[in-house]
Order: structure tokens, then C-alpha cells, then sequence
């Protein structure tokens, strides 16, 4: 009979089985438990581990960062559902579509008459806080019109409606704009030149971080330039970009594009795509629509507008325009929501500033000599991440210590016993194949196995309990590893609140100490370094596992 | 005579009722003042200024997001973005674009009215 028999309720085993079926609670000595001089040594080699392989793993296997990057973007869905939304309605993107340019013949580049027109449109009527023209006039081209998107700015300037235009280095390192594209001379600028680089990760490249200072040359970004100047925000100069929070929270949003989906954001958003579409989610292999709200171009014509919303959206906010036409590659790839037109990119930011303002997200890194504020978030993290660990295993031996389901249950897969199996003595065929010496007679009693039903019968357990043990501790690493992970992301989330650092160095270091935990590193460097820790407490003496697993009197 | 007198002012009727729906469309408001008037479609500096005491202006022609209307007895184009038209406006309450255009591998080329 292919039958196996756990022990995991209170009946007693056949009769004669007992013995053989009592799980062996034998004390696992690599266990830091209940030795506090061991814990805390393995604390510091813990700490010291997780930055050696923070330093060497991503220099010997460069792959490795991806799983790092992975933590970060579910990291970045979690931080961005508590993302605070209260600033977010305060800027606008206007995207010059597809759709809006059909009655422009279909024709991009359009003339500057029609830039100036949309300026003029959107300043002059709608009164916005600032308008920041995503579009780089870099390149000269023939059209007369020039002057008249200058003096449209001039006018803009007149009504106090700033206007900030996207530009590019030139040779010298400072921003330029084609020729004839000045402020005129003798009179208040009419425009602000502002800096649109940025620089994807080189590992996934998402945008994690967004430059407020370019290091060449010191020239502003569009976000920075508009928080200071038309938010009056005072931010100080430092050579950190800001790490770039992804607000999440959309869901009284219009939807973006009918391929994205609305999202509030949180640990729901942890889930894998394939598990909230098993739980009912149809939209779950979406990604989740921009943060910003979002018009296009077309919605300003007399017969599309919502005057109402027109106004709620306009009148008073940051207006960011930008394009989203087809053959045009100028997208961002966004940690939460996937590919998006990058002048989001700059609302975002925006956004940061204005929420955070000069308690932005520094998006430091680790270096050799790290900066202090690393330390400081990073030490605490490497904590938790041993401590979760060292609480997992000294939970476990004090409930195996105290409760009977316990001492059932929370013992290592490879320390199950089954009804029967490689406990029960193989038959007379197996046994003989053992003591076999050569090649011929193993062959004859090979075949001679093979034809006796005890023998492949007993094969076939066995090796359906390895699979089963295999199994199980798959499943509990997996588990622990998922656990671990959740809590160690709310730290960073809690962490994040009161430190001004962006998520990924920290994820970074997480994942590290995680992996030195799950790998168990810790523990063996320890223990090579300092010894193993001392005896585990009386309860895992055999006397004590044998008064433990008496049955305990009940009092009525 | 009388009987003469109905038909023709009933054929009056229709055929004022069948200039009306022509042009369906009348501009009942300015959203910016005074409001510009152009020579042409497009833009470009204004002509004339219109402050829009006598509105409602009927649409006689729309070319490149400009309405062709006849102000004082003379023809100018208006900016379609700075005024308001008497039909109910179809706001968009579905998604805000069709998609977000996929990464290619080309350089898009100028349009036709690129150096103009």
C-alpha cells in the first residue's frame, strides 16, 4: 500500500508504528537560538556580508542587480500608493496628439505661428501658474513665423504666465535654442531656458531618479526651474538628483489610454499579474495609467470643450505640454507605469517638489565610504532583515518547545517520517544490490529488483517522499523568502517618511541582506569566524522532547 | 391673395429654416476679449478685434481649427480655441489617447508644411 503517514492530529499510530512514526525534534545547531552573544555577532557579520556582496555581487555577476531592480519596482508601486495625492491636481499635462494635429494637415514639425497660437490659447485664456513647452527648438528650419512665437511669450510674460522652454547644450555646456529664438534685448526675459536630460538606469533602464542641476554646466531642470521660480519653492543646491517617487493613486482619474488601467496602489499592487487575474482583477496585465492629469491639445476647440473642466484643469495649474505622436520616441519608461510620454517625467517631478519641496528624495548611492544618511537607513534595515530571521527560528523552537501541533508541524521537511519508506528496510533484492562489488552481479540483481514488486514499490515511495520533501522545503524557502520580503519593504516604506532618500540604494541593501540570510552566509561566516552558538535550550534536550510530547493533562 | 400670401411665406420659412441648418453652428461666446479676427486660417497677427456685442455669429466655413464669420459685413476667421459654439459640447469621457505610441526604429520625417 502507497500510503504515507504524517503525523499532523492527535490520533495514535497503529499499534508497534509509534516509534517509527514520533517526528525526531533534533535541535538544529546552525541556528543562532537563544544565544545572545551569537546574535549579535552574526548581527555585525550579517552587516558586514550584506555590503560585501552590496559592493562585489553586481562587479562578478552583473545580472544579480536585476533582482534587485525587481524588489525596487514593486518597492516603487508600494511607496507610491502612499504617495500624499494632495498636490497632484496642481499640474497639468497637455498632450499635442495624433488627434490634434489632423487639422494641421498631419504636419509635425508645425510652424511656430501654430506653437505661439497654443501658448497664446492656453496662457491668455486659461491663466495658468506657468506653462513649460516640452518641445526642443533646437534645429533651424525655414518659417517666417519665428517672431511671432517669441512675442506670443512676451505676451504670456505681460499677462504673468511664465513660460519655461525646453533646451539642449550646446558645445560650451549652456543651454541654447536656435537662432532667433531670443528674449529681446532691454526688457524682462520672456522665457526660461530649462535643462530636459535625464538618465535611465543602466541596468533596466527605467527613470529612478531625475537630475535637478546638470553637472556640466549648473543649468536647471524644467521641474526645478518651474518649483522655484512660478511655486517660489526654495530648494538648495546640491550635486544629488532627486530619486524620483511614482505616485500611483489615479483611480478618479480619466483613463489614460484604454491599455491602462486605474490603480490605487499598496501592497495589492505587490501581487503578481497572473494572481489578481485569478482573483478577478480583468485588468491586471495592464500597466497603471499616468499619475498626472492629462488633456490633449484637441479637447481646447470650441466644439470638444468642457469649459468647466477646462478651467479646473488649467486655470491656475503647472501646464506641462508635451508630445505623444506616433514615430516620435519620446517616451520614458516609468518603474510603475510602463512606457509613457516623458513629459510625465517632468510632472512627476514636479510633483515631487512641490510635495516634498527641499526634503526631496536625495537618490544617492553607495560608494566606497558611503553617505551617512545610508548608513543611517541602511544599518536599521540590515537589522531588521537579521532579526526577522533570527525571530522566525526562535519563534519556531520555543512553540516546538510548548505546543503539541507545534512540535508536529514546525519541524524541518527532511526530519519527516512517513508510514513507510527508506525508515522501513528495503527488501532482500535492494539490500543485496547494496553489498554488490562488481559491475556483473550489480547488473543480474539490478534486473532481478526491477522485476520484484516489494522492491519498486519501496523505490516508488521513497521517491515520492524525497519529492515531497523536496517539495515542502521549496515551499518554506519560498515562503520565507516572500515574508521577509514584505516586511523588510514596509520598513523602507516607514523608513522613507521620516528620510529623504529615494528606494532603490536601500532596496539595494535589502536584497542583500536578505539574500546573506536566505543563503544562510551569515550563519556560516559566523560560525567560522566565532564558533557555533552554545547548546540550544533544555526544551530540545531528549528528555525534555520526551516530557514534551507526552500528552499534557487537561484541566476541565 | 391672402391664400398667396401664406405660401410665400411658408416657402419664406423654409427656406430661412434651410439656411439656418446650414449653418448649425453659431458662436455664442468669446472666451478671450477682445477677441481676435483674422484674414486667415492659421493665425498670424489679427486684422481686426471684436469685443461680441453682436453675437451669435454663424459658422460660414471651418479650415484648420478656424471658423470663417461675417463680422460687421465683412469676412474673418476666428480661433476655434478662444471661442464658444452653440452646440452641446461632445467632452471626451473616455481615455485621453488611443495609445501611447510604440517605440520605433525610424526617424519621422517633416510634414508637408514643414518649411513653409
Amino acid at each position: 500500500m502507497g500510503y504515507y503517514w504524517l503525523l499532523h492530529d492527535n490520533t495514535p499510530p497503529p499499534a508497534g508504528l509509534a516509534q517509527r512514526f514520533n517526528p525526531r525534534f533534533v535541535p538544529d545547531s546552525s541556528k543562532s537560538l537563544g544565544n545572545v552573544r551569537f546574535y549579535f555577532r552574526s548581527l555585525i557579520v550579517a552587516a558586514i556580508v550584506a555590503i560585501t556582496m552590496l559592493w562585489a555581487t553586481p562587479r562578478l555577476t552583473p545580472s544579480s542587480d536585476l533582482l534587485t531592480y525587481a524588489v525596487a519596482r514593486l518597492q516603487a508601486r508600494l511607496v507610491g500608493g502612499h504617495y500624499d495625492i494632495a498636490r497632484r491636481d496642481d499640474t497639468t499635462v497637455v498632450l499635442i496628439d495624433d488627434a490634434s494635429l489632423d487639422p494641421q494637415k498631419g504636419a509635425w514639425p508645425v510652424p511656430y505661428r501654430t506653437h505661439a497660437r497654443w501658448l497664446r490659447n492656453i496662457g491668455l485664456i486659461h491663466k495658468p501658474r506657468a506653462i513649460f513647452l516640452d518641445i526642443t527648438f533646437g534645429r533651424e528650419r525655414d518659417d517666417p513665423t519665428l517672431p511671432e512665437l517669441v512675442s506670443s511669450m512676451c505676451e504670456l510674460r505681460d499677462a504673468g504666465v511664465p513660460v519655461f522652454l525646453a533646451a539642449l547644450p550646446g558645445e560650451d555646456g549652456k543651454l541654447q535654442l536656435r537662432r532667433g529664438l531670443d528674449n529681446p534685448a532691454g526688457e524682462a526675459p520672456c522665457f526660461t531656458m530649462v535643462d530636459v536630460r535625464y538618465t535611465p538606469s543602466k541596468v533596466d533602464r527605467l527613470i529612478w531618479s531625475y537630475p535637478l542641476w546638470s553637472a556640466d554646466g549648473g543649468a536647471r531642470s524644467a521641474a526645478l526651474a518651474m518649483a522655484q521660480e512660478a511655486a517660489g519653492i526654495a530648494i538648495s543646491r546640491t550635486d544629488d538628483a532627486m530619486a524620483l517617487t511614482w505616485g500611483v493613486n489615479n483611480l478618479d482619474l480619466r483613463r489614460f489610454t484604454p491599455e491602462c488601467r486605474l490603480a490605487r496602489g499598496g501592497y495589492a499592487e505587490l501581487l503578481p499579474s497572473h494572481v489578481r487575474s485569478l482573483l478577478g482583477d480583468a485588468e491586471a496585465d495592464m500597466p497603471i495609467c499616468p499619475y498626472t492629469r492629462t488633456l490633449t491639445l484637441s479637447e481646447l476647440r470650441a466644439q470638444d470643450a468642457d469649459q468647466a473642466r477646462l478651467a479646473d484643469m488649467l486655470s491656475g495649474r503647472y501646464v506641462m505640454i508635451g508630445a505623444a505622436l506616433s514615430g516620435f520616441n519620446d517616451t520614458v519608461l516609468s518603474p510603475v507605469h510602463d512606457v509613457i510620454p516623458g513629459v510625465f517625467m517632468h510632472a512627476m517631478a514636479l510633483d515631487n517638489l512641490l510635495t516634498y519641496q527641499d526634503r526631496y528624495k536625495r537618490a544617492v548611492e553607495w560608494e566606497i565610504w558611503p553617505p551617512n544618511i545610508l548608513w543611517l537607513l541602511g544599518i536599521p534595515v540590515i537589522m531588521a532583515a537579521h532579526f526577522l530571521h533570527w525571530l522566525a527560528t526562535w519563534l519556531t523552537q520555543r512553540l516546538r518547545g510548548r505546543h503539541t501541533w507545534a512540535r508536529k508541524w514546525l519541524v524541518s521537511p527532511t526530519q519527516w517520517r512517513f508510514a513507510s519508506g527508506p525508515a522501513a528496510a528495503p527488501p532482500a533484492p535492494l539490500q543485496a544490490l547494496g553489498s554488490a562489488d562488481d559491475l556483473g552481479s550489480r547488473l543480474r540483481l539490478l534486473r532481478r529488483a526491477a522485476s520484484d514488486r516489494a522492491s519498486c514499490g519501496w523505490l516508488a515511495r521513497a521517491a515520492a517522499e524525497k519529492l515531497a520533501v523536496a517539495l515542502a522545503l521549496a515551499l518554506r524557502k519560498a515562503a520565507a523568502i516572500v515574508l521577509s520580503t514584505l516586511v523588510v519593504m514596509y520598513i523602507v516604506l516607514l523608513a522613507q517618511e521620516f528620510v529623504h532618500v529615494g528606494t532603490l540604494p536601500i532596496v539595494d541593501l535589502a536584497v542583500m541582506a536578505l539574500a546573506a540570510q536566505w543563503l544562510g552566509w551569515t550563519n556560516h561566516v559566523t560560525r567560522f569566524l566565532g564558533g557555533a552558538p552554545k547548546a540550544a535550550p533544555a526544551a530540545d534536550s531528549p528528555s525534555e522532547q520526551q516530557k514534551a510530547n507526552s500528552p499534557t493533562p487537561r484541566k476541565e | 391673395m391672402t391664400q398667396h400670401s401664406c405660401v410665400i411665406a411658408a416657402v419664406a420659412a423654409a427656406l430661412a429654416l434651410s439656411g439656418t441648418a446650414a449653418f448649425a453652428d453659431q458662436i455664442v461666446g468669446a472666451s478671450l476679449k477682445p477677441l481676435p479676427l483674422y484674414a486667415q486660417p492659421g493665425g498670424g497677427t489679427p486684422t481686426a478685434k471684436s469685443d461680441g456685442q453682436d453675437l451669435p455669429w454663424p459658422v460660414l466655413e471651418t479650415r484648420e481649427e478656424f471658423y470663417r464669420v461675417k463680422v460687421n459685413g465683412a469676412d474673418y476667421w476666428v480661433d476655434s480655441m478662444q471661442v464658444r459654439i452653440s452646440r452641446g459640447s461632445s467632452a471626451k469621457c473616455g481615455p485621453v489617447l488611443k495609445g501611447v505610441p510604440a517605440p520605433t526604429g525610424s526617424t519621422a520625417g517633416a510634414g508637408e508644411d514643414a518649411c513653409r
